[in-house]
């Protein structure tokens, strides 16, 4: 309990700052987004934004002292009366923090709860479309052949809001294959590939404990398979860190950086399961923050110089070609 | 009985973790512009470490509660950001923006 307080302030506020606006640079309803040339990909991006576009309305908002109570909750994993009234207080205190020093309103934060099952449902469908998105992805790196080439395409979301359009981008930021770079009115901008995803390989990776297990205790069959998944991972990991020591340039590297960061979640995730030692997803949990932390700042510090002035004035001149 | 299914559950989120993770690497290793590892890098952070965290909550007798799921909201709230802005810094990055532009 204590130990959770301690950690609720910094993750909370923590958890409403990276959902901020002012993340994206004047953020808008018009998007660029990255992605690749493939009409699969292609597809799954404009049924999500006509989805959303859709079913959320221009109602969709956040509710962030709902938020942060849920979020209490789940951090202490159960419910009694000494914890809800400590999570109100806190919620409270860090809601104020927020409206004091952020610029927030409650007028909107009371929009979410009546749009809240929309909301869920949306979340489904998001979650399908990224299972939908990652295997095509998965599939598109394990074919033997050719590269895929980036492309970019913009269009209108058509949506008037900017917290819908933050979500939207999020979304389409967190779909595997497209990646929002520049929003400004309401358009995106996407990378596809040229390359058709006509077939599946038909090779996928298997548990290598799948046959000895069947006379083993469980206990022992869930120590290998927790076991052998841990030395797949740090292999992978390993494979990481060679290729952030020898790529070119700093974009490269971080990416495999986020990629060593997102394996040793994982790492903890199955070594809590492991040593059944459930503080070690609160490891996880601050591992998360600071590998994203870093990251952005990496990126700030590694950005050309003037990039930060110019940045403005570009995205201009390229929704005036566009 | 009942307790080998949900091993053979655990199992096989496991598998559909480690397969999205290594699509991810493999991903990496084969795709030639830092654009497109980006992508990559997408397949890890959401399907593997969702499919990691269903072993977990599957898993047998440990004490994890919903809160295992907490590793996961946050991981899906900070990586578009931090791809976010990688993909803004390599478009920043490269020449001729113009010459990737699709159809709009």
């Amino acid at each position: 309990m204590k130990f959770c307080l301690l950690l609720f302030c910094p993750c909370g506020i923590f958890f409403i700052i990276a959902q901020d606006p002012v993340f994206f640079n004047e953020f808008a309803n018009k998007f660029h987004v990255l992605t690749w040339s493939n009409p699969s990909v292609h597809g799954i991006l404009f049924s999500l934004s006509a989805r959303q576009a859709g079913k959320t309305g221009r109602k969709g908002e956040r509710s962030v002292p709902v938020l942060l109570l849920v979020f209490w909750i789940l951090l202490n994993g159960r419910v009694n009366a000494e914890i809800l009234l400590f999570g109100l207080i806190v919620s409270a205190l860090i809601y104020g923090f927020m409206l004091r020093f952020l610029k927030w309103s409650p007028r909107r934060d009371l929009l979410l709860i009546r749009t809240l099952p929309i909301f869920l449902v949306y979340l489904l469908n998001l979650l399908w479309e990224m299972l939908k998105a990652a295997c095509t992805v998965s599939l598109l790196a394990l074919k033997p052949g050719g590269k895929p080439e980036p492309k970019l395409v913009s269009f209108h979301s058509g949506l008037d809001n900017d917290n819908l359009n933050l979500i939207l981008a999020q979304s389409i930021t967190l779909t595997p294959g497209t990646i929002t770079v520049k929003t400004e009115g309401d358009r995106f901008l996407c990378p596809l590939s040229e390359r058709r995803i006509c077939r599946r390989t038909g090779k996928l990776f298997l548990s290598p404990a799948a046959e000895e297990i069947s006379e083993m205790k469980i206990e022992d069959a869930y120590a290998l398979l927790y076991v052998v998944s841990l030395t797949w991972l740090t292999l992978l990991t390993a494979v990481m860190l060679v290729r952030a020591a020898r790529l070119p340039g700093v974009t490269n590297r971080l990416i495999a950086v986020n990629m060593i960061g997102t394996l040793v979640n994982a790492m903890i995730l199955i070594l809590a399961a492991l040593l059944r030692e459930s503080w070690l997803i609160d490891v996880a949990l601050i591992y998360t923050m600071i590998s994203f932390v870093s990251i952005l700042i990496l990126v700030r510090v590694s950005e050309k110089p003037g990039t930060e002035e110019e940045s403005p004035a570009g995205e201009t001149e390229g929704g005036g070609r566009r | 009985m009942n307790e080998w299914v949900y091993f053979w559950l655990t199992a096989a989120a496991l598998a559909a973790a480690l397969f999205f993770l290594t699509a991810g690497v493999i991903g990496n290793l084969r795709f030639d512009r830092a654009i497109n590892r980006i992508h990559a890098a997408g397949i890890g952070d959401t399907m593997g470490l969702l499919f990691t965290t269903v072993a977990v909550l599957v898993g047998r007798d440990n004490q994890q509660t919903v809160r295992v799921f907490l590793p996961l909201i946050f991981l899906c709230i900070t990586s578009p950001v931090s791809s976010h802005f990688l993909a803004l810094m390599e478009f920043h990055r490269m020449e001729n923006p113009e010459e990737h532009a699709g159809r709009g």
